[in-house]
């Protein structure tokens, strides 16, 4: 049957024309809704990657902003996997690899921003920053010049671009760059401590001397600093000064000796607990804070019942600005040992830290009734009573505090 | 820039029923004078404290919101805010304008955010402002005063949305002494000034605006995915200006004329 419509059908001239016509409309059609459709998924593909690649992003900004360094790495690496050609991208991987010190990772990482963007200052510093690391100082600072040019007030930048002429014995070139980052950021250990080094080799040893003592009055504990000071000291005949200080290096040396000791100690016992409780006790001599929060929270994961570890790790939130963490850590101390006035007296001092100056006078009294017979308990009462505005309780324990530091020792 | 999917007079309908917080009406003054900004105590970055002098000028009391954004892409047809379809209390644009139309507009970059602010008259706040504004005159710890309190929408706060953005002005006990709303917490906000570490060693004391180059923008506040230490009024933090993340809004800061 429709082979004999077929038949009639293509038999007629007008007809056949007709269904050509029509034929063609189909495929136009039909090419068309394939091309549209195609499109569309594709479009639809694209805008989903897309998708996927800002959430990847997102996450991994917002674990970098959480500290949380390894999973930040994984999700800004996925990120890069769906489109790579966006200069902030591998800046922000950079980062998170240099937070675990990855040099190599830093400098690929970086080369790929900069050529996305080639006046990105902080991509310039991450690079040169990671070159120097490798020991590679001239193209350091061929980069932190750069960087420096752009921004030539980037303290970092010119710190570390310094530091790279020190190692090339570029010491006029040095003592100019770091004067210049000395002057952007006068609360740098590290760079008061290489502009007293170069001077040191340029032979200005009396130059060299206030800047190495700008770097101890900073932070005490580096001990190359005092080294430097005890050279200086001994370049110009003062004998007596440069030993006192070559002294305190030996000794902040042999801190930092044993600090090696315990860290490699406790690497390979990880449950070696007299051996993590040295550790965070000499981190903190050492005012190594983050390490000292570190090593005494091992300490407390092993040890809980044992109050010393939280009153350390109470004692490192603190010296870290960080009176909140304090609090909770002494407040969990106090649940496992209510009767240690120390915990109470420490936990004031989070509260001032805090500025709850009601909160802080609470933990002090109750520090004051529990040993009422040590003397800086009442001390700290009577400033934070003062500082509330009452002078006639902080009168009674500025004097209860004076009596008790007359009387002789038991 | 991607179309929009819903119906328009039914969200415009919508949005204008909801009109409590338009910028307009929602402008603090803050009068001229000094405050002191950054602090000794805390990060490295905010040393040294310094007093600092502005001229007169106004912040928005709260964010900018899904709704008022929306207006701005409606009318210019260009800066649509990224789409997060997995962060809850975010999601897609411009469905979440809908949605969630007092909620801070988050995934806008630095040039969304000052493309928005010349339209609606006005800029973004200096980082000097926003910090006047957050911290008052006596120096607070956070906008509502130096006791740790959870008036704000932080990371672990126990207040209904942990792990999420909140609509604008949900802690009215979290409110700046100027009065401004959420300057702790919920979203991290951009501010004009480019960032610099070391910027307040050598920062004017008269309405200073910031580094003249830099690569990364000044955000402030903090935001729900944090801890309150980082939302406080001293805390800095830096952002690529083209980058568009869920946790970072703004606010509108306008310039007051007048002979000072």
């Amino acid at each position: 049957m429709i082979i004999s419509n077929w038949n009639l059908v293509a038999s007629n001239p007008k007809t056949m024309m007709a269904l050509s016509t029509v034929k063609q409309m189909i495929s136009i059609f039909l090419f068309n809704f394939v091309l549209i459709y195609s499109f569309g998924v594709s479009q639809t593909n694209t805008e989903l990657q897309h998708l996927k690649y800002v959430e990847h992003l997102d996450q991994g900004i917002m674990l970098m902003f959480q500290g949380n360094t390894p999973k930040a790495l994984d999700e800004l690496e996925k990120a890069l996997e769906i489109e790579s050609n966006h200069y902030e991208v591998h800046h922000y991987l950079s980062m998170a690899y240099e937070e675990d010190r990855r040099w190599n990772s830093v400098v690929l990482a970086t080369t790929k921003s900069l050529e996305l963007k080639s006046d990105n200052i902080e991509a310039l510093y991450s690079r040169g920053k990671a070159l120097f690391n490798l020991g590679k100082w001239e193209e350091a600072s061929k980069t932190l010049k750069k960087a420096v040019d752009y921004a030539p007030k980037h303290a970092r930048a010119l710190k570390t671009l310094g530091k790279a002429q020190i190692q090339r014995r570029q010491f006029v070139e040095a003592s100019s760059t770091l004067t210049k980052a000395s002057k952007l950021n006068p609360l740098s250990t590290i760079t008061w401590y290489h502009l007293g080094m170069a001077n040191l080799n340029q032979g200005n040893y009396k130059e060299a001397i206030p800047h190495f003592e700008k770097s101890i009055q900073l932070a005490p504990t580096f001990p190359q600093s005092h080294h430097g000071l005890g050279t200086a000291y001994l370049r110009i005949g003062e004998r007596e000064k440069g030993q006192v200080e070559m002294l305190q290096f030996q000794q902040l040396q042999k801190d930092a000796t044993e600090h090696e000791r315990l860290s490699r100690l406790t690497q390979a016992e990880p449950e070696n607990i007299e051996a993590l409780d040295e550790l965070a006790k000499l981190s903190m001599k050492r005012e190594n804070y983050p390490l000292a929060v570190k090593t005494f929270q091992r300490c407390i994961q092993l040890d809980p019942r044992n109050i010393s570890h939280y009153l350390g790790l109470s004692r490192a939130f603190m010296n870290l600005g960080h009176p909140i963490p304090s609090r909770d850590t002494l407040l969990h101390a106090i649940k496992l040992s209510p009767n240690q006035s120390i915990l109470y007296n420490t936990l004031g001092s989070a509260y001032v830290m805090m500025g709850d100056i009601s909160k802080a006078i609470q933990s002090f009294q109750k520090a004051v009734g529990q040993a009422p017979e040590i003397p800086f308990y009442h001390l700290n009462l009577a400033r934070v009573y003062e500082k509330a505005g009452n002078i006639k309780r902080a009168n009674e324990h500025y004097q209860a505090y004076e009596s008790l530091i007359e009387q002789p020792p038991q | 820039m991607k179309k929009p999917i819903i119906c328009f007079p039914l969200l415009v309908s919508l949005l204008a029923a909801t009109n409590a917080f338009s910028a307009s009406q929602n402008m603090i003054r803050i009068s001229a004078g000094w405050f002191t900004m950054g602090s000794d105590n805390r990060a490295t970055d905010q040393k040294p404290s310094h007093r600092v002098y502005l001229n007169t000028f106004e912040i928005g009391k709260y964010e900018v919101t899904n709704q008022e954004y929306y207006e701005f892409w409606k009318a210019t047809g260009t800066h649509a805010p990224e789409n997060f379809s997995t962060v809850h209390g975010v999601g897609l644009w411009p469905d979440r304008a809908l949605e969630y139309p007092l909620h801070p507009v988050v995934g806008v970059s630095w040039y969304d955010a000052t493309a928005y602010t010349k339209w609606a008259g006005g800029r973004l706040p200096t980082e000097a402002e926003w910090e006047k504004a957050a911290a008052g005159p006596t120096d607070r710890l956070w906008p509502w005063g130096n006791a740790l309190k959870a008036y704000a929408n932080v990371w672990n706060g126990s207040d209904g949305y942990d792990d999420m953005v909140a609509p604008v002005g949900h802690y009215p006990k979290g409110k700046s002494y100027y009065g401004a709303m959420d300057m702790a917490g919920n979203v991290w906000e951009w501010t004009a000034d480019w960032y610099s570490d070391v910027y307040y060693t050598y920062t004017s004391n008269k309405n200073p605006k910031g580094p003249e180059i830099g690569s990364w923008r000044v955000i402030r506040g903090g935001s729900w995915i944090d801890n309150i230490n980082r939302c406080s009024t001293t805390f800095r933090l830096q952002l690529y200006p083209i980058s568009r993340v869920s946790f970072v809004g703004f606010r509108l800061a306008q310039s007051v004329d007048s002979v000072e």
